[in-house]
């Protein structure tokens, strides 16, 4: 049999692979804070050949993290880090997880809280809320109860490796860095999905009809086994 | 099968879930005190194909990331929106309400307290001050027989002329309730939110002290629905729906399309 098919069927199971991709993130498209994933192709040539069909195969997903429009709530602990930086959340032993859904909010044991996991101060502690006072955050990220600072929300900068951990919280991956940011914040603002419905429908339908292709060179190559078969029954007829 | 069906499916179940909510404050559109509930969305965990840092496809260097692909939404809360509903005067002598922040503390039948931004109270027959489902307001406030004229000042103070008196005596004292995060109260109905673990303990303060709002007698305070706000949330749940069965769409066209190949000769 040619390679060729498996070519086409590379072709199509990586399409296959990017609807999942853009289906996510369209279900994803009213999710604060969530970033969009970008699956990148490479074509790869079969062990010890230097020549012929090169195959299509996912080999990684981005995270596209441009920010998403933003939106304005009044809710005096819903933020947005400046300068596309992440706010960070304990997510037990003793991993540290960031996003960038800044609805903030309190725990049942007195902790604040952000994406469901506790919120950590520029020094990678949980910020506790001292009970029955009022408090306030700062847009330079300090926390204050009766005009006392009590903690500076640490934010950080992500690059490198990353990895998505649901709930909209990202983690870095081995190599990636999250260098402390400023701690500055919008306040009473949230950030939405940065997924773009146009953009995903016109992937969409663009995933579609590379897959129609891919399935059109495999049928060609079926019909090419057949004849082939055919001509063997006519040498021995 | 494709991941896509079922991460589409979560898709159109949260916008359902979106379409309840806006609905609700669309009902709620006339009711006093009444704080619009906006949908939160969180994606769901990632599948992990290839783990970020790795080496793969028999290469030697290591990606920069892995592959992932995230399996659809779902809806994490829904936290009311605690802007000032609109104010309307209604002259009424026991229609109050909250300029600012803040909540009224009332007793339910059951002796625990309840927060309400409805201000619109009467005066049971035993002369106490009540919302209208009949719960006392806390501190409670008696209101003397025979009283001419009930004055509540903005900073909560009750005071009462009675019948053959010219000066006006204090009768009582209005306190709000505040929380640190207002929005992690439970809605019960009848205009109720209750306190909980996310919402803080309740801080008893006069009106207009650390941050509250002053009290306006002879005012509502209105829903705080914003008719332009709902109808733009529902257009944008139903194409948001609308999408993700797209997606439901061409994943079946794909598998389709498969099966014919196998199936024709």
């Amino acid at each position: 049999m040619a390679n060729g098919i498996y070519v086409g069927m590379a072709g199509a199971s990586a399409r296959l692979d990017q609807l999942d991709s853009i289906a996510d993130n369209l279900a994803n498209a009213e999710s604060a804070g969530f970033k969009a994933e970008r699956p990148a192709f490479e074509s790869f040539l079969p062990a010890g050949q230097t020549t012929g069909p090169q195959a299509p195969v996912a080999v990684s997903t981005a995270l596209d993290l441009r920010d998403g429009a933003q939106k304005s709530t009044g809710r005096p602990l819903d933020v947005i880090p400046e300068g596309g930086a992440f706010l960070s959340v304990a997510l037990g032993d003793n991993k540290v997880g960031y996003t960038r859904n800044g609805q903030i909010t309190i725990g049942a044991d007195g902790l604040l809280m952000a994406a469901g996991h506790p919120l950590l101060d520029s020094q990678g502690q949980p910020i506790p809320v001292p009970p029955g006072e009022h408090m306030t955050l700062s847009p330079q990220g300090t926390l204050s109860v009766k005009n006392t600072q009590i903690a500076q929300v640490g934010t950080y900068k992500l690059s490198g490796p990353l990895e998505r951990l649901g709930s909209s919280i990202i983690g870095v991956g081995p190599g990636g860095t999250a260098p402390p940011a400023s701690g500055h914040m919008q306040t009473g603002m949230l950030e939405l999905s940065n997924t773009t419905p146009i953009e995903s429908m016109v992937q969409m339908i663009g995933a579609e009809r590379q897959y129609d292709a891919s399935m059109q060179a495999i049928q060609i190559y079926k019909t090419m086994g057949s004849r082939a078969g055919q001509l063997g029954t006519l040498q021995q007829g | 099968m494709l991941r896509s069906l079922y991460t589409a499916a979560t898709g159109m179940e949260a916008q359902e879930t979106m379409m309840d909510v806006v609905a609700n404050n669309l009902a709620n559109a006339s009711t006093t005190g009444f704080k619009a509930s906006q949908t939160n969305f969180a994606d769901l965990i990632s599948d992990t194909l290839q783990a970020p840092g790795g080496p793969q496809g028999g290469q030697t260097v290591s990606e920069p990331s892995g592959i992932q692909v995230g399996l659809g939404t779902r809806i994490q809360s829904t936290t009311p929106n605690l802007t000032q509903g609109t104010m309307s005067n209604t002259n009424n002598t026991f229609d109050l309400a909250i300029q600012g922040s803040g909540y009224f503390k009332v007793q339910q039948a059951d002796g625990t307290f309840a927060y309400t931004r409805a201000g619109n109270f009467s005066v049971s027959a035993q002369g106490q001050m009540v919302t209208q489902s009949g719960l006392m307001v806390e501190p409670g406030i008696s209101i003397p027989a025979q009283t001419t004229q009930v004055t509540i000042s903005p900073q909560g103070l009750v005071s009462a002329t009675v019948a053959g008196q010219t000066n006006a005596n204090q009768i009582g004292q209005i306190e709000l309730s505040t929380f640190t995060n207002p929005g992690g109260l439970l809605a019960q109905g009848n205009n109720l939110y209750s306190e909980t673990s996310a919402s803080g303990n309740a801080i008893t303060v006069k009106p207009g002290e650390q941050g509250t709002g002053q009290i306006a007698q002879g005012y509502l305070e209105g829903s705080n629905v914003q008719a332009v706000n709902e109808m733009v949330n529902m257009i944008a749940a139903q194409r948001a729906y609308e999408m993700n069965s797209q997606v439901i769409t061409a994943a079946n066209d794909m598998l389709q399309r498969l099966t014919n190949i196998q199936l024709s000769s």
